[in-house]
């Protein structure tokens, strides 16, 4: 039996205006480019979990004949995708489909909007693949796939569901960077999110010998990769977190992870991220006070850890470990006045990266209801406009052309070269400092 | 400083940071892709070079400089040697 598993890469922005931009900026499209160039670890995932006697190919987009060309003859064809590109993969799994071959799609979008898929595939997998993969591969050799399976939605590292993600199947191909995942779900649990904590029951650890032995799998067939840990919120637990980075020292990797604030408040945590490694942390500030914080999360986490985000930054950049930080344009309390206030919260800060993104109602968030329920969304369905960069909605206080006007320029005041490398001096003195 | 020391020294700072042996990397190659650094690792070499050699490289040349010849002239020019 013959296995092929399609990954949908590539998220492109869509309003013009912005998408030319990203032409003249130099950090403008770099991390969405980065995250389009990267494996799909869900995919690997699911090849893990597929008995060893099926013969499986793993194929990005761009892999694919074109539309006039004969498909790539398999047994069963399974496809993730975000939500961005969730029409051209049903375009491509209706394309399988009228040749004969049997789809089945999974991921996060498919998971929150499982009837919408269902259209498109013979076979729909939700949650993770952990708990139902195994179970659809049987049924269909067995001639008896239903029509939906769902995952784990807790458990998912726990030795009778875990199964180590395919590295080898990268081999030969041309990927700089790796993804590994340590954690799913994250308590903080935002409005906005549309990660792993909507498919997740609660926050869900993997051990560290599990991650270890992955990222040892990774190195055996990609030559020196960037790792990034495809996590939501890394270092929730602080004592797993300093077991983990101990046991990264030895591996002399680089690499790069998403977490929340709260690092900062560890020394001795902050000394083993910089030892193990850790090229950069993401985190997401999302507003740069706590007065525009509210009721982002149900316990006004974020609100409350807003006034030490300066000295937070400074603490983790201090170590040589770059902090990316990550603001959203278009917050119910957002007014006009956002854009400079933002401009002039990251002259202060010293941070080193930026990443300014347009709230996003993905379907299937808290966010996406309320904003339903308000009368608030532009159209009914705006899927590939989920790009983190197009306005889909009504703000509170402002127009949407102010939202789209002031994110252009605030992408010009923040992604300019004479910024760019203003940053790239700020982060060469810490390093210098620390030598 | 002449300028074979200058090489070697350059050289052994190279492989501290890129953890790498790099005798064998020729002048004109580009060193990002040779030795697989990410960005932020390009300027933690950068970062070391200037420490080591006591210099400061343009702000606006950083970009530039991803062979061992660009990083020799811009030590040179740095220090405001002759070049050779």
């Amino acid at each position: 039996m013959k296995v092929g598993l399609i990954a949908m890469s590539g998220v492109r922005v869509r309003n013009p205006e912005l998408a030319a931009l990203g032409v003249t900026l130099p950090q403008f499209v770099s991390r969405g480019k980065v995250i389009a160039s990267l494996p799909s670890l869900g995919l690997l995932t699911v090849a893990g979990l597929t008995p060893e006697d099926c013969e499986i190919e793993y194929r990005e987009l761009a892999d694919l004949p074109g539309e006039k060309d004969e498909l790539e003859r398999f047994d069963l064809v399974g496809i993730s995708s975000f939500t961005a590109q969730i029409d051209e993969a049903y375009r491509l799994a209706d394309r399988y489909r009228d040749a004969g071959v049997p789809v089945v799609l999974g991921g996060l979008h498919v998971s929150l909007q499982p009837e919408e898929a269902a259209e498109h595939a013979d076979c729909v997998v939700l949650n993770g693949a952990e708990g139902a993969w195994p179970q659809v591969v049987r049924d269909f050799r067995a001639s008896r796939m239903r029509p939906r399976y769902e995952g784990l939605r807790s458990g998912v590292f726990e030795e009778q569901a875990y199964a180590r993600p395919r590295f080898d199947l990268l081999e030969g191909r041309a990927y700089n960077r790796v993804t590994v995942q340590t954690s799913r779900g994250c308590p903080l649990d935002c409005e906005f999110c549309a990660a792993s904590l909507r498919i997740t029951a609660s926050f869900q650890q993997k051990p560290v010998d599990k991650v270890v032995a992955e990222i040892r799998a990774a190195l055996a067939v990609v030559e020196r990769p960037f790792f990034e840990l495809a996590d939501d919120n890394t270092f929730i637990n602080k004592k797993w977190g300093k077991e983990f980075l101990r046991a990264l020292r030895p591996l002399g990797i680089r690499w790069f992870t998403e977490t929340d604030v709260s690092v900062a408040d560890d020394e001795e945590l902050l000394d083993l991220l910089a030892e193990s490694g850790c090229s950069q942390v993401l985190i997401g500030f999302e507003n740069p006070d706590a007065g525009g914080l509210e009721g982002l999360d149900p316990h006004n986490w974020k609100q409350r850890r807003a006034e030490g985000y300066l000295r937070a930054i400074d603490r983790i950049q201090s170590r040589g470990v770059s902090v990316n930080g990550c603001f959203i344009l278009g917050l119910d309390s957002h007014d006009p006045g956002i854009f400079e206030r933002v401009r002039d919260f990251v002259a202060r800060s010293g941070l080193l990266e930026v990443q300014v993104t347009v709230q996003t109602p993905f379907p299937g968030t808290p966010l996406y209801e309320r904003l339903r329920r308000e009368g608030r969304l532009l159209t009914e369905r705006y899927w590939d406009q989920c790009t983190l960069f197009d306005v889909t909605y009504r703000p509170k206080h402002m127009s949407v052309a102010e939202l789209e006007s002031g994110l252009r320029w605030l992408f010009s005041e923040l992604y300019n070269a004479e910024e760019f490398t203003q940053r790239k001096r700020r982060y060469m003195e810490i390093v210098k400092q620390r030598l | 400083m002449k300028s074979k020391e200058t090489d070697a020294r350059l050289r052994a700072v190279l492989a501290k940071m890129a953890k790498q042996d790099v005798d064998a990397i020729g002048v004109e190659e580009d060193l990002i892709e040779r030795l697989g650094l990410d960005s932020l690792q390009g300027l933690r070499v950068l970062a070391a070079l200037e420490k080591s050699f006591q210099v400061r490289f343009e702000d606006g040349s950083l970009g530039e400089l991803r062979t061992i010849r660009s990083l020799l002239d811009a030590i040179r020019e740095a220090r405001k040697e002759p070049t050779s």
